[in-house]
């Protein structure tokens, strides 16, 4: 079996995982809103970006997503993220490999938001999406060598691979550390909110008082 | 047979620290017209929202025991469902109508329940004409007027056939003509097809003589549950600030228990011989007359805010003001009514520069604080205490709210809380703009809105607010405008304009007839008391009517 095959039977079977997981957590109609408005932001970061290489603020929104709403909501954001965004940049073998990418980034950023209570200040944040960016790039360099380096593939393609694109990791690291230093916070206060308002605690109401029928007095 | 049954309900919104409905027990049968009265923040909205499913499933927090909607549990039937058995209507129309033109807005709750396209032509039909909405079916949902727009938005909930409906203040942003016709509208539905009614509302003036039953609440427990006559000899001794003003008249005059409505207590007053004689119809100068130049001179000096031959043209040719004329001198307290569309937001956008005038001139002596009508657009931060200063929080009576989200107040601490934001400022403005700010406040937080006004006038600045609300513009007006397609047809003291008019005119003011232009309950009052001595004096009878009263009662 070629590399090529078995890497998008992978790739398929962690789509569908992820989907699967979602799907079957039931979420209501307001998640879905809230997910699929926050995965629209993440396609439309990346389009409104689309002029300058590699700073975009995807990553962050897909990550914070990730931290603020939990695993399977931030898995779908980054991975419808990136196939509505492919409508515009082109969809192609690569497509699937962001989805995953992306996904990943969502589920990395629920991990820190339940590592740290979903309370993490500015710099922690900034931290986390410089090193999701670089993690995101990484991968989908991955993709590239697994995908095109052909019948020869060896260690030194990959290296000139990371080496060339060293400066627009650089670019896609200083972009994720200063937008979320810019919106971190309040982006994920936001998010917060809706998570607050979509859960419910039902429970019985208390027993009601027993009215106690006077007793008669036995001592006379 | 009950369409709506609350058993036991306690609701805790997230993060709050008491309860917005505390055990509340309460069944409302079919056919039954409630009104639910209560003060700010006593638990009118909340237990709306719990009636058709959006409390707790778009709030979170905690929820205890059970609300059932025509059979529907809302703990198994999410609002999608429940909106089949419970048409809804909030404050703002606006941000609930989704389709751009009528017809697609009424037709829009069908095609969701998956009904063939004959039957959706034919629901949308029968709630057009139910409405009296049928010739607007064509027309976009944008351009309509308030008043308009809230009908569309009734018809849109009730076009399903629901077994109740239930409106949070429908009326609060109608013109008093729109308003009326809307209560009135719902009797003639719970009249005419049993649907049930529960309604709440601030101005219980306008719906108490509707309404089959009254439901009061506080801090998130019913208080009171009576028919409208039970529930004002309850508010006399329990809530004085929930009582209409004409209990106020009749419980001032010693009428007891204090009858509803204005026809009656009219009835009341006449039995006793307590009804002043009716002012003569003789039209009255309350003209708004171009000033001589003379007297423009001499007001364009000192003048705080100065409009000359405004108009405001829209670029399809239409016309929002007509040759406005208009001198505000500081210190000034002035009102501004008129029916919906009739160009007051307007006027008050153009005075605040957030317009501009296409011809005439515009002069302003220093900063104008504009309030608009959705005071939500004016809270930007996530805590109370960060939107203003802490001396502006407690100016509103908001202090102990600081740590709550802004878009978690009810409507009425919101309204004060965005006032503080325009207030809140180091150079204090030369013109305040409120428009319509009475919107969800209750009578106390109404009559704290009217010291603030005369504060703000006494510390010389020109107060101008626009308002449907005449018992506001009594209490803290000294000038009332009316408007009326782009031109201002009267501009004079309160009791000239309030005093004789049908719909510009206080509830006090229509039960005396305009009598002798009271206008608050305490006004008439005094007039009764005078005119039960000159009916003494001249019959030595007590029970005998003042016979210009009568007459002019017989014609009317």
């Amino acid at each position: 079996m070629s590399w090529q095959l078995a890497s998008l039977l992978v790739l398929a079977l962690a789509l569908g995982g992820g989907f699967a997981w979602y799907e079957r957590s039931r979420p209501p109609a307001e998640m879905l809103a809230v997910v699929a408005t926050l995965a629209g932001l993440a396609a439309v970061g990346r389009i409104a970006f689309a002029p300058v290489p590699s700073i975009k603020p995807t990553t962050d929104i897909v990550l914070l997503s990730g931290f603020a709403l939990g695993g399977a909501p931030g898995f779908v954001v980054g991975a419808v993220g990136a196939l509505t965004s492919n409508m515009f940049f082109g969809q192609g073998p690569w497509t699937p490999w962001q989805m995953l990418g992306w996904g990943l980034v969502g589920l990395g950023g629920a991990a820190l938001g339940r590592v740290t209570r979903r309370r993490a200040p500015r710099w922690a944040l900034a931290i986390a999406c410089g090193f999701a960016g670089f993690a995101f790039l990484t991968f989908i360099d991955a993709s590239t060598w697994i995908m095109y380096s052909g019948a020869e593939r060896s260690w030194a393609q990959f290296v000139a691979l990371k080496t060339t694109a060293a400066p627009f990791d650089v670019a896609q690291v200083v972009g994720n550390v200063v937008f979320a230093l810019a919106f971190g916070p309040g982006f994920v206060r936001a998010l917060l909110r809706f998570r607050t308002r979509l859960e419910v605690r039902w429970s019985e109401p208390p027993p009601a008082p027993v009215v106690v029928a006077p007793v008669p007095s036995v001592t006379r | 047979m009950t369409v709506l049954a609350f058993e036991r309900v306690s609701y805790r919104y997230p993060g709050a620290d008491r309860l917005a409905l505390d055990d509340l027990s309460l069944t409302i049968g079919e056919g039954e017209f409630c009104v639910l009265a209560g003060l700010s923040a006593s638990g009118k909205s909340t237990l709306l929202g719990a009636a058709c499913g959006i409390v707790p499933r778009l709030h979170g927090g905690e929820f205890a025991g059970r609300v059932t909607v025509g059979g529907l549990d809302t703990r198994d039937h999410g609002p999608g469902a429940v909106a089949a058995v419970a048409g809804v209507l909030f404050q703002d129309p606006e941000t609930q109508t989704v389709m751009s033109t009528v017809r697609a807005e009424l037709a829009f709750p069908l095609e969701n329940r998956g009904w063939n396209g004959a039957a959706i032509a034919r629901g949308v039909e029968e709630a057009a004409l139910a409405l009296g909405i049928e010739d607007l079916l064509e027309r976009a949902t944008h351009e309509l007027s308030g008043g308009e727009l809230q009908r569309v938005a009734l018809g849109a909930a009730l076009v399903g056939r629901p077994r109740v409906v239930l409106l949070d203040e429908p009326t609060s942003q109608l013109d008093p003509v729109a308003g009326d016709e809307l209560i009135w509208l719902l009797r003639r539905l719970n009249e005419e097809w049993g649907m049930a009614v529960v309604l709440a509302e601030h101005r219980l003036e306008r719906c108490l003589a509707a309404a089959d039953r009254v439901i009061a609440l506080d801090e998130g427990r019913v208080v009171c549950d009576a028919d409208p006559a039970g529930f004002l000899g309850w508010a006399k001794t329990y809530a004085p600030l929930l009582q209409t003003p004409a209990a106020r008249l009749a419980a001032a005059v010693g009428i007891e228990p204090a009858p509803v409505g204005v026809k009656r207590t009219r009835a009341a007053l006449r039995e006793r011989g307590l009804l002043p004689p009716r002012a003569a119809v003789d039209g009255g100068d309350t003209a708004a007359r171009r000033p001589r130049r003379s007297e423009r001179r001499a007001a364009s000096t000192g003048a705080a805010l100065e409009l000359r031959g405004a108009w405001f043209e829209w670029p399809d040719g239409r016309a929002t003001l007509r040759g406005v004329d208009l001198v505000l001198r500081p210190g000034e307290r002035v009102a501004l009514m008129g029916r919906n569309g009739a160009g007051k937001s307007t006027l008050l956008r153009c005075a605040a520069g957030l317009a501009k005038l296409t011809r005439g001139r515009i002069a302003c002596s220093g900063r104008a604080a504009l309030l608009l009508q959705h005071p939500a657009d004016y809270l930007l931060a996530d805590r109370v205490g960060d939107e203003v200063s802490a001396a502006g929080l407690a100016t509103a009576g908001l202090s102990a709210l600081a740590d709550r989200h802004p878009h978690d107040l009810s409507g009425g601490e919101r309204q004060r809380l965005a006032l503080a934001v325009v207030l809140d400022a180091p150079e204090p403005p030369a013109v305040v703009l409120l428009d319509e700010p009475t919107r969800g406040m209750d009578r106390s937080a109404r009559e704290e809105l009217g010291r603030q006004v005369r504060e703000l006038a006494a510390a010389g600045a020109a107060v101008l607010v626009t308002t449907h609300d005449p018992e506001l513009v009594a209490t803290c007006a000294e000038r009332v405008l009316l408007m009326a397609e782009g031109r201002l047809i009267a501009d004079a003291p309160p009791a000239d304009v309030l005093g004789g008019g049908w719909y510009f005119a206080t509830e006090t003011a229509r039960v005396l007839g305009g009598a002798g232009g009271a206008l608050l309950p305490e006004e008439g009052a005094a007039l009764c008391d005078v005119a039960q001595r000159s009916s003494l004096a001249m019959t030595g009878e007590r029970n005998l009517n003042p016979e210009p009263a009568a007459g002019a009662e017989a014609r009317a």
